[in-house]
């Protein structure tokens, strides 16, 4: 079945046109105040990228729709490396990026719809990607998950940066989940309404929000402390060779990323407050 | 009082295998206690070694000295001094490889206080042996440690 097919209302390039450091420089003030006095953010490991080749950064999704940790790595990453210095592409969710005003806001950010054929082409203009493989289903994961690892199998991100030749960069990320109380994750229910067919929907989750309870409007995120961490590259040709064996690599990157997530999560005393 | 975290893991390799490495005190304990701080004290030849163990948790560190005894495919050591606890570690077999379980149990001061000291490190403790079990995982699976 076609998916639905959402009008085109940004007026903002998609990719590193339409990406405007300017933008990005009024507006990190604003994050850096919401994430070191809300989340009391603490980000580490930037010293682990290579910076002199593009790379392929690689998350775990926390937070549902609010997606707390993309807005902090996109903060950390801009002041660490610069606004100038190499630009970072993040790819979205299509209903973030065809949103109107919410999609231009992403893309002067610098951030296109998920996709490896338009990811491939910013890795090639020597920009840094950001990408969620584990996506909406990750991010909407039951609270009672929030330290796992939910790729959901998908490979796509193996491919592209093989393909591509550039290293993946694995982010883990902690207290994003706790931003919001995940119930179930709603797989059965996106299937049963066929918004996995109809808008790549994948979770419909039931989800305790605040202030609201379960309505479905927007929300405040708890003041969960978020803790990032940037691990050591991974450079899948070196690895796994020229052909490798996708669920032997997937394995791999998964079981590295869960091994620093665990790590990082050790360091909570108690969630929610750090 | 005594508050107990207990996790398991599953590891896709041989029973065998999973058995010797994860109770060998010279493996395992770098792996539980990596993200804190670890000495091997002594062989006390009678089958047991003195190893000193810390776990750092913000303002305290949370350990002491501890006797391990290893004996194939379970490992358990008692604190000989600093923090009051006990940690048993046992590996079983499993459909996919082998599944092993740690189990921590610690012992605060104090009454009311001291309750509420060990629920907070119940969670702290599960944490880290969560953490620990990754490390032994991935290690035994993929022979490097992340």
């Amino acid at each position: 079945m076609a998916r639905i097919g959402l009008p085109a209302m940004h007026r903002v390039a998609d990719g590193l046109e339409g990406r405007d450091p300017e933008f990005i420089r009024k507006v990190l003030p604003r994050l850096w105040l919401a994430f070191e006095l809300y989340f009391r953010a603490e980000v580490e490991g930037f010293e682990n990228v290579p910076q002199d080749e593009p790379v392929l950064f690689v998350g775990n999704h926390s937070g549902g729709a609010g997606v707390p940790d993309t807005w902090l790595f996109l903060l950390a990453y801009n002041t660490y490396f610069t606004v100038e210095g190499r630009p970072l592409v993040g790819l979205a969710h299509r209903v973030i990026t065809e949103a109107p005003v919410i999609g231009d806001l992403a893309r002067r950010f610098g951030m296109v719809k998920a996709g490896p054929d338009r990811a491939r082409e910013v890795l090639e203009q020597g920009a840094n990607v950001l990408v969620y493989p584990g996506g909406d289903v990750e991010a909407l994961r039951p609270t009672r998950d929030r330290n796992r690892i939910v790729f959901d199998g998908r490979k796509g991100f193996l491919k592209l940066a093989h393909d591509a030749g550039v290293k993946i960069v694995p982010v883990v990320a902690t207290g994003g989940q706790e931003t919001v109380i995940v119930i179930n994750d709603g797989r059965k229910t996106a299937k049963a309404l066929r918004l996995d067919t109809l808008l790549r929907i994948k979770s419909v989750p039931l989800v305790l929000n605040s202030p609201w309870l379960m309505l479905p409007l927007p929300t405040v995120p708890l003041p969960a402390k978020i803790r990032m961490q940037v691990l050591p590259p991974i450079d899948l040709r070196e690895k796994f060779g020229d052909d490798p064996d996708w669920d032997h690599a997937y394995d791999f990157v998964t079981s590295t990323m869960q091994v620093g997530l665990s790590a990082l999560a050790a360091r909570t005393t108690l969630p929610g407050l750090g | 009082m005594a508050t107990t975290a207990a996790e398991r893991i599953v590891v896709r390799r041989p029973f065998e295998e999973v058995a010797k490495v994860a109770t060998d005190p010279q493996v395992l304990l770098p792996l539980v206690a990596g993200l804190g701080r670890f000495k091997f004290i002594r062989d006390n030849g009678d089958g047991s070694e003195e190893w000193d163990m810390f776990l750092d948790i913000g303002a305290i560190h949370v350990g002491g000295r501890v006797r391990v005894v290893s004996t194939p495919p379970t490992l358990s050591w008692a604190s000989v001094r600093g923090t009051r606890h006990t940690m048993a570690v046992e590996v079983t077999e499993h459909p996919q490889g082998a599944e092993v379980s740690m189990t921590m149990t610690v012992q605060l001061g104090g009454l009311v206080m001291g309750r509420i000291a060990e629920f907070v490190a119940r969670g702290i403790a599960g944490r880290h042996l969560v953490a620990g079990l990754e490390q032994l995982r991935h290690h035994l699976e993929f022979g490097d440690l992340a």
